[in-house]
């Protein structure tokens, strides 16, 4: 339960809007660039408002933009 | 086994409860890189943070850890003045030398304007960052470390006065001085140290 891990397309969909930079959806989506990195690698699970509005930039819904994934799912 | 094979320090004249003071600090301090090795592994991985073509990553600094990262050079200066001063005029001319306690405080004073300027400076960088769900998380979590390093910080001074003047049975006037500016000192050091780490922890 605990190694579930969020896996996202802020990357791709970034690029898909005009190459829009990091700084950008940051300063759209009210955080640092730094939690946008660290989102695009995963390395961060973002809190359920974050998610909500980065997916809203993107004209997504949050499914569309973060899926869980269980440990196992990828082959690990 | 004696105290002086257990722990070689002590053989440099130092008394045994101060070599396992000494050996408690390294201890303590030995958990605590530790444990937040062990919390970033967990947490967000060990493995290197890598672009599509392979380069490393250098995360940019927010405005908390720019500022973080000043408080902890102004504070370890200030610690370093101090420790300076001591040895300079020597520990024991505390208690009547007027010039010496006043250096100390213009030291330990002075770090509150300087880091001050920074603070304001680097909040200039980043003219409209406004602080998000990480930097929240980091600066609740930061007291944690505050809270762990000044308790140390108390710790150390009780113990040391106590085993030291155990056999006068009281402390000399001047310590409570030197324990208030050490906390303020450590307090603040160990904050920026708490944010620094945080932002590695979450």
């Amino acid at each position: 339960m605990g190694d579930t891990v969020i896996r996202n397309h802020i990357r791709r969909l970034r690029f898909e809007h005009g190459e829009m930079t990091q700084q950008q959806l940051a300063d759209a989506a009210g955080c640092t660039r730094q939690t946008i990195i660290l989102l695009e690698q995963e390395r961060y699970s973002p809190s359920l408002a974050l998610a909500f509005r980065i997916a809203r930039i993107f004209g997504k819904s949050v499914e569309d933009v973060f899926e869980l994934e269980q440990p196992g799912s990828r082959g690990y | 086994m004696t105290i002086e094979e257990i722990f070689p320090v002590a053989q440099a004249g130092m008394s045994m409860w101060w070599s396992l003071l000494l050996a408690f600090l390294l201890a303590v301090l030995g958990s605590v890189a530790l444990y937040v090795h062990l919390e970033r592994k967990r947490m967000r991985g060990d493995e290197p943070l890598l672009d599509d073509e392979g380069k490393r990553i250098r995360l940019p600094l927010t405005m908390q850890q720019t500022r973080a990262l000043w408080a902890l050079v102004i504070g370890t200066a200030a610690m370093l003045a101090i420790v300076g001063v001591f040895f300079s005029y020597g520990a024991e001319n505390y208690y009547h030398d007027d010039a010496m306690r006043i250096t100390i405080y213009m030291i330990a004073l002075g770090g509150v304007p300087l880091y001050l300027i920074a603070h304001v400076l680097a909040g200039r960088k980043y003219p409209d960052a406004e602080p998000d769900e990480r930097d929240i998380a980091v600066m609740h979590w930061a007291p944690t470390v505050q809270v762990l390093g000044m308790t140390f910080a108390l710790a150390t001074w009780a113990i040391g006065l106590t085993e030291n003047y155990w056999t006068t049975g009281y402390v000399p006037i001047a310590y409570p001085n030197l324990i208030f500016l050490s906390t303020l000192l450590v307090g603040m050091l160990s904050r920026a140290l708490g944010v620094l780490i945080g932002y590695r922890r979450f």
